[in-house]
This record gives C-alpha cells, sequence and structure tokens, in this order.
C-alpha cells in the first residue's frame, strides 16, 4: 500500500472501501432500502431456490444497486395456506423459487414465481428502472 | 460491490470475549465450512455493541438480525437454519422484558430506541483492526479537510463553534483549550489523549478505544495540526490490553496509509503519535499527575497555574483532552459545528456516554444526547431494577461524584445541572442501587477507594480521607457517635477546599451527598444501631421465629454450624431451630434455604 498523497487520493480510496461497509452503512436504514427477500425455507433448498439468490445476488452486484438488499426468507411468505397440501411435513403449494421484491414505504411486495437466472436479471433491471425514476 | 452476499459482525468487546465471542467465531467458521457457504459470509469482529448484558451479541446484514447471547454450540443452527433457509432462530432473539415479543432489530428494542451515537458512531459497526473499514465510512477525511481548507484558527474555530466540553469530566470548552494551546508560541508543542480511565465501573474510553480506534488518532491529528504539535501521546493504563493492542495495530495502519508520519498528504504536516503505558494510579486521570507520570516521574498532580497549555510535557505547551471528546471531533469537523450543537443542550451540547452498572436489568455502554434524564437512563434504556426492587439511588461520576436520589430523576443530565444537585458528569460511569444497598456502606466503598488512590501529595487528601473512612467504618460497625455525622461534614468540606487536584476536591462528594439525601439512613445506624437496608453485618440479626417447622434446611447449608435444634416445640413435637448469635457469622446462607412459604427466617 502506498501512502495517501492527496485528499483525491483518499477519495478514490474511500470509494474503493465503501463496498466493505455499504451493506452495515445501507441496512442499518431500513426506511430508505428496497428488499428483494428470496424464499427458501425448507422447499426451497431442494427446488433450487439457492440458484435463484446466487442469480438475484449477482445481479444486484453487477449494477451497483447499493440501497437494495438481497435477503433470504422462510417459504411462509409464498404458502402460508394452512390447507395447502403437505407431504412429509413441507407444503406443496406449488410455487416454487418466490421472490418478492419491497419498496421503500411499500407494504406490499411485488411477488415472483420460479425465478430463473433469466428472470433474475429481468427482475433486477425492473428495479433498477423503477429506483433511478423515484431518483429522476 | 459486495464481495459476499452475508456480513457478520461479532461483537469483539472486552466484555464479550469474556462470556465467549471467540468460541462463537470459530464455531461459526466452522459450521460456515460445513455446510459449504463459507464464501458466502464475511465476519469482523467489531467493537462493544453496548449491550453487554446480553452479549456476546451477533448481527447478520443485510438482514439486520440482532442475536443476543450466542454461544458456540448455537452456531450450528444459525448457520443451517437462518443464514441458509432464512428461518431466524427465535430462541436467540432479544425478548422484550415487557411485551415478551423478540425484537428482530436493535432499533425495536427499548435499550437502542432512545439512543444517540455520536462518539460511538462506528463503534460497532466498523472492523477496529482494519483501516479499510474507517476510510469506507469516511474516515481521515475530516483530516484532509483541515489540512487543505482550513487554517489553525479556523479549526479551532469550528470546535469553538460546536460548544464541545471536555468528557472527562471537567467540561471544560475544548476550543478554548486548543486556543490556549495555539497562542502559545513554542517550536515544540504536544497533543496528549488521556485515556487512563479508573472509576469502577467505567469503561467508555475503553469501548472506544476498542471498536473506532482511528477516530481518536484522527482527532488526535486534527489537534496537533491546530496547534502546531508534531508529536500526540495515548496515555493508557495497561490494564487495557485489547484496547492498547487495537491502537497499535490502528497506529500503525495509519503510518503506513501516511496518516501520520512526515508530510501527512503532501501537506507539510508532520504528526506521530505512540501509546504510553500507565500502570493503573486513579490520580493520573488528573492531567497535570498524568504529565508527571509521562516525564517518568511519580504520579503527583502540579500546582496550576502554569496551565499544561502553557507549560505541560516537558515543560512545552500541551494539549490534553479525553478519548471520547477526541471521538467527537471528526464528525464534527466534517458535519459541521451546526449539526453537533442541534443535539443536546444549549450550554451542553452533543451526546454523552455511559457506562450502565449496578442494580440495572440492562447493564451495558450507552450514548444519549445530553439533557436526557436520568429516568429514562435508568427506566427505558436501563430497563429498571432488576427482580422488581425499588430504585434507591444512583451514582454518577465515579468516586468523584454524588449519589442522586429519587426526587431527582428527571432532572435532565448535563454538566451544569450534575453539579448543581451536588453529584457531577465525571467521565460517565453511573451505577444505579437499590433499596438493598446501605448508603453508609456505598460511601465507604468509593471512600476506600480514593484512599487508596490518593497520591499523597497534600495532607488534607491524604490523611482527611483517612479520618473519614474510619468513622464510616466505625458507623457502619454501629460503634458511630451522632457527633461523627457533625465531623464528617466539616472534615469532607476542609478536603474539598485544601486539597491541591480534582481528586482530593472531589473525593468527599460520596459521603457529602449521600449526608444531604440519606441522612435518615446514617442517623439509623447511629442512634438506633439499625442498617435499614440489612447490609451492614454487624448490624443485622438473622432470627429464626415459630413459624420454623423444623425441617433442617437452614442448617444444612450453614457454614459454621451454627444453626441448632434446641428451640421450643412444633405442633409435631420436633424442636424448631434456633441460630446462636455469637458463632453467626451473618453470611445469610440460611435465608433462601427456608422455603417461601414457611418464611421463619428474619434479618432484623
Amino acid at each position: 500500500m502506498a501512502k495517501v498523497n492527496s485528499r483525491e487520493e483518499l477519495k478514490a480510496l474511500r470509494e474503493k472501501y465503501r463496498d466493505n461497509v455499504v451493506m452495515r452503512l445501507v441496512s442499518d436504514d431500513q426506511k430508505t432500502r428496497t428488499e428483494i427477500y428470496v424464499a427458501i425455507g425448507n422447499c426451497g433448498m431442494e427446488s433450487g431456490a439457492r440458484d435463484t439468490l446466487k442469480a438475484i445476488f449477482d445481479e444486484v452486484n453487477a449494477a451497483r444497486l447499493e440501497k437494495v438488499s438481497v435477503i433470504v426468507s422462510d417459504c411462509s411468505k409464498g404458502c402460508d395456506d394452512a390447507d395447502a397440501p403437505k407431504v412429509d411435513g413441507l407444503f406443496l403449494c406449488g410455487h416454487d423459487r418466490m421472490v418478492d421484491v419491497y419498496f421503500p414505504g411499500e407494504e406490499q411486495p411485488l411477488r415472483y414465481k420460479d425465478v430463473d437466472a433469466a428472470k433474475a436479471k429481468e427482475i433486477v433491471s425492473g428495479i433498477a428502472v423503477r429506483l433511478e425514476a423515484a431518483h429522476a | 460491490m459486495h464481495k459476499t452476499r452475508l456480513q457478520i459482525l461479532i461483537c469483539g468487546g472486552t466484555g464479550c470475549i469474556s462470556s465467549g465471542c471467540l468460541d462463537v467465531e470459530e464455531q461459526l467458521i466452522a459450521s460456515l465450512e460445513k455446510h459449504g457457504i463459507r464464501d458466502e459470509v464475511t465476519i469482523i469482529k467489531a467493537g462493544c455493541f453496548g449491550f453487554c448484558e446480553q452479549g456476546p451479541i451477533v448481527k447478520v446484514y443485510p438482514d439486520n438480525t440482532f442475536y443476543v447471547k450466542v454461544h458456540g454450540d448455537d452456531c450450528d443452527e444459525l448457520v443451517s437454519e437462518h443464514l441458509l433457509k432464512g428461518k431466524h432462530v427465535d430462541r436467540l432473539l432479544f425478548k422484550s422484558p415487557i411485551t415478551g415479543e423478540s425484537c428482530h432489530h436493535h432499533m425495536d428494542m427499548a435499550f437502542y430506541k432512545t439512543q444517540l451515537r455520536i462518539a460511538l458512531m462506528h463503534c460497532g459497526m466498523v472492523d477496529p483492526e482494519n483501516i479499510e473499514d474507517y476510510i469506507g465510512v469516511g474516515g481521515y477525511e475530516a483530516l484532509a479537510k483541515c489540512l487543505t481548507e482550513y487554517t489553525q484558527q479556523e479549526i479551532i474555530d469550528v470546535v469553538k463553534a460546536s460548544g464541545l466540553r471536555g468528557r472527562g469530566g471537567a467540561g471544560f470548552p475544548t476550543g478554548n483549550k486548543w486556543q490556549f494551546g495555539l497562542n502559545n508560541q513554542n517550536d515544540k508543542k504536544y497533543i496528549i489523549c488521556n485515556a487512563d480511565e479508573g472509576d469502577p465501573g467505567a469503561f467508555m474510553d475503553r469501548s472506544i478505544m476498542e471498536g473506532d480506534p482511528h477516530a481518536v488518532i484522527e482527532a488526535m491529528a486534527i489537534a496537533g495540526r491546530a496547534i502546531g504539535a508534531d508529536e500526540g501521546v495515548v496515555y493508557i493504563r495497561a490494564e487495557y490490553p485489547l484496547a492498547v493492542n487495537r491502537l497499535r495495530i490502528a497506529i500503525a495502519q495509519a503510518e503506513k496509509y501516511g496518516m501520520l508520519g512526515d508530510n501527512i498528504m503532501n501537506s507539510g504536516f508532520n504528526f506521530r503519535v505512540r501509546v504510553n503505558l500507565g500502570a493503573g494510579a486513579f490520580v493520573c486521570g488528573e492531567e497535570t499527575a498524568l504529565i508527571n507520570s509521562l516525564e517518568g516521574k511519580r504520579g503527583e498532580p502540579r500546582l496550576r497555574p502554569p496551565f499544561p497549555a502553557q507549560k505541560g510535557l516537558w515543560n512545552q505547551p500541551t494539549v490534553n483532552c479525553n478519548v471520547e471528546t477526541y471521538a467527537c471531533i471528526p464528525l464534527i469537523i466534517n458535519r459541521g459545528p451546526e449539526w453537533f450543537k442541534q443535539y443536546g443542550t444549549e450550554k451542553s451540547p452533543g451526546t454523552k456516554v455511559f457506562a450502565l452498572a449496578g442494580k440495572i436489568n440492562n447493564v451495558g455502554l450507552i450514548e444519549v444526547p445530553m439533557g436526557t434524564t436520568l429516568r429514562e437512563v435508568i427506566f427505558e434504556i436501563g430497563g429498571g431494577i432488576p427482580k422488581g426492587k425499588k430504585f434507591k439511588a444512583i451514582q454518577t461520576g465515579g468516586p468523584s461524584g454524588g449519589c442522586i436520589c429519587e426526587k431527582h430523576l428527571d432532572v435532565g443530565v448535563d454538566f451544569d445541572t450534575l453539579t448543581s444537585i451536588g453529584s457531577m458528569m465525571g467521565s460517565g460511569g453511573m451505577i444505579v442501587m437499590d433499596e438493598d444497598d446501605c448508603m453508609v456502606n456505598i460511601a465507604k466503598f468509593y471512600l476506600e477507594f480514593t484512599v487508596e488512590e490518593s497520591c499523597g501529595k497534600c495532607t488534607p487528601c491524604r490523611i482527611g480521607n483517612t479520618r473519614m473512612y474510619e468513622i464510616l467504618d466505625r458507623i457502619t460497625k454501629g460503634k458511630g457517635k451522632p457527633e461523627d455525622l457533625v465531623e464528617l461534614r466539616e472534615l469532607g468540606q476542609t478536603i474539598k477546599d485544601a486539597s491541591l487536584c480534582g481528586l482530593g476536591n472531589t473525593a468527599p462528594n460520596p459521603v457529602l451527598s449521600t449526608l444531604n439525601y440519606f441522612m435518615d439512613e446514617y442517623e439509623a445506624h447511629v442512634l438506633h444501631g439499625k442498617c435499614p437496608a440489612g447490609a451492614c453485618k454487624d448490624l443485622v440479626n438473622f432470627v429464626i421465629t415459630d413459624k420454623c417447622i423444623a425441617c433442617s434446611l437452614c442448617a444444612k447449608v450453614c457454614p459454621v454450624n451454627c444453626i441448632h435444634p434446641t428451640g421450643s416445640e412444633t405442633p409435631n413435637g420436633k424442636k424448631r431451630f434456633v441460630i446462636d448469635h455469637e458463632a453467626c457469622i451473618k453470611c445469610g446462607a440460611c435465608l433462601p434455604k427456608c422455603p417461601p412459604k414457611i418464611g421463619a427466617i428474619i434479618k432484623e
């Protein structure tokens, strides 16, 4: 590490190291962040929701969407219907790889199902467009 | 952008280390490897989160889940359920003591809700052993600003305008202190950081140095720039090994990045910081005694004037501030004095860090705006008194402060209000006492501390405090005389008036304040030979009443075998037990053994 020789160099370093801490900075301000919940729970482990998670996270990262958090959630969001049929204690709601998107201040999420890599890309670019529009 | 999907912060303060956070870190790593997701998680050992009572604490980002009392064995469930499947581990969440509901996010907890973190802003948030984290949250920008935008006078003007007062206890305006340092022309000047935190129950400065050491270093460099010093010394006690270690790491990193050393950021400004270990003498928290100690002399106070800003370390102009004062400086420079002044009271702007200890549910480190009432601190943030006991008093300012009783609980805490009710801010220790604490005994405890810590230079402090201690000792043993109470007041006033330094000036405060607010307890000891709280062993007797059913549970736990079945007969024809008061050592072990529905043993 060479020494920092000016305020501008410090600024460049700050932008670089912001990647270390931005997750912590954004998470403490829950009111202004967009949250993407990838439902995994017990069923998701079997149905490939972990791949969905990876796809979503990689897309968000590639788009450098700082104020968007990707969070794993239990599957109950998608299938908390008590009458849903169960096999071996697992719900069979018929929907896998569910993704909920909560925009800041909104109670109701946008819900997507059967999200694969292509759909993940679509969802994240949709979020980017909407956040940019809100910002402008 | 993000290197990993998850960041897990483990509290790495001294409190959480002693409750087992190192094992948590180890087990967490093992478990992540077992489940094959080690590469999805960054683990950061951060500084103190403040909620020491509930440690070790683990925070999961970006979920924002706050787990308490996490142990090594819990890690596997945390990884397999929460990190993999998104199912929160409910049993490790903090439960609201009022509603019983689980709190997922720390801002849902009463402990954090009303807190405002300025000095502790990055404590428990950045990795204290990694300068990159600190730079990432805007670290060293304030120093850069001072080196490129401000003249020396302008830096001081900003600090003055913020109204920042010294957090070490006396509350002297920091900007004025720096001004004296600048005005005294000299080739060589020094900056000192007073980290000699010695009050019983206080750990504010320690936590800042453990959690955010770069903030202190940056502020010292700013102070050096402001007054024209090129050398800084952190005077810290050797019994803070973790803080010392993290400071040293931070200094080395700052030098490597060119934030300390020669020609910092090409400005022509040179500044170095070194750490000086103290042996842990309370009097060395007094600035002139500290300077003596730094020079290798006995830690005894010097006469003031000349003040350190005129003739300090090695007789050169020296500015000495406390850790917490420094921790506020970078934010004041970056965000402006008006930002700082919006918090707190008119004469005491900003916030204050307090260490809550004693008979309180939420033991820990808190930061609140000045002017917050003691009632809010104790009953909302602190969660009240354990086991439903009654609040009796709170000691602020450590051994130099005084006891504050119930009637003053609605006073907003700042430098001036606390002084006006006979206590002081001190460095921020707060010890809560309940109905089981005897105030005479408490005063004796603090005085014992100052007697031991008095450097011995001034007769009133050296001998006067010892005499006061003897009187208090006599009173707690039931041998006090009514004239003792008069003598305590007179001695106390004389010691305050005739001692040279802050230690002697304030040592009688715990006695004088308890005499003011709890005279009835002193009188009960002296006039009636009773200790109302039942804490003074010599004034207490344990007695077995006729409710005794001769079950013998008490006799079995008695360590000196002084409980024998020699009393009257129970309806079943068994002999009731009797305590032999000659042999009894008043340990109280028998009391909880008597079943509550019987309740035959009483303390009188």
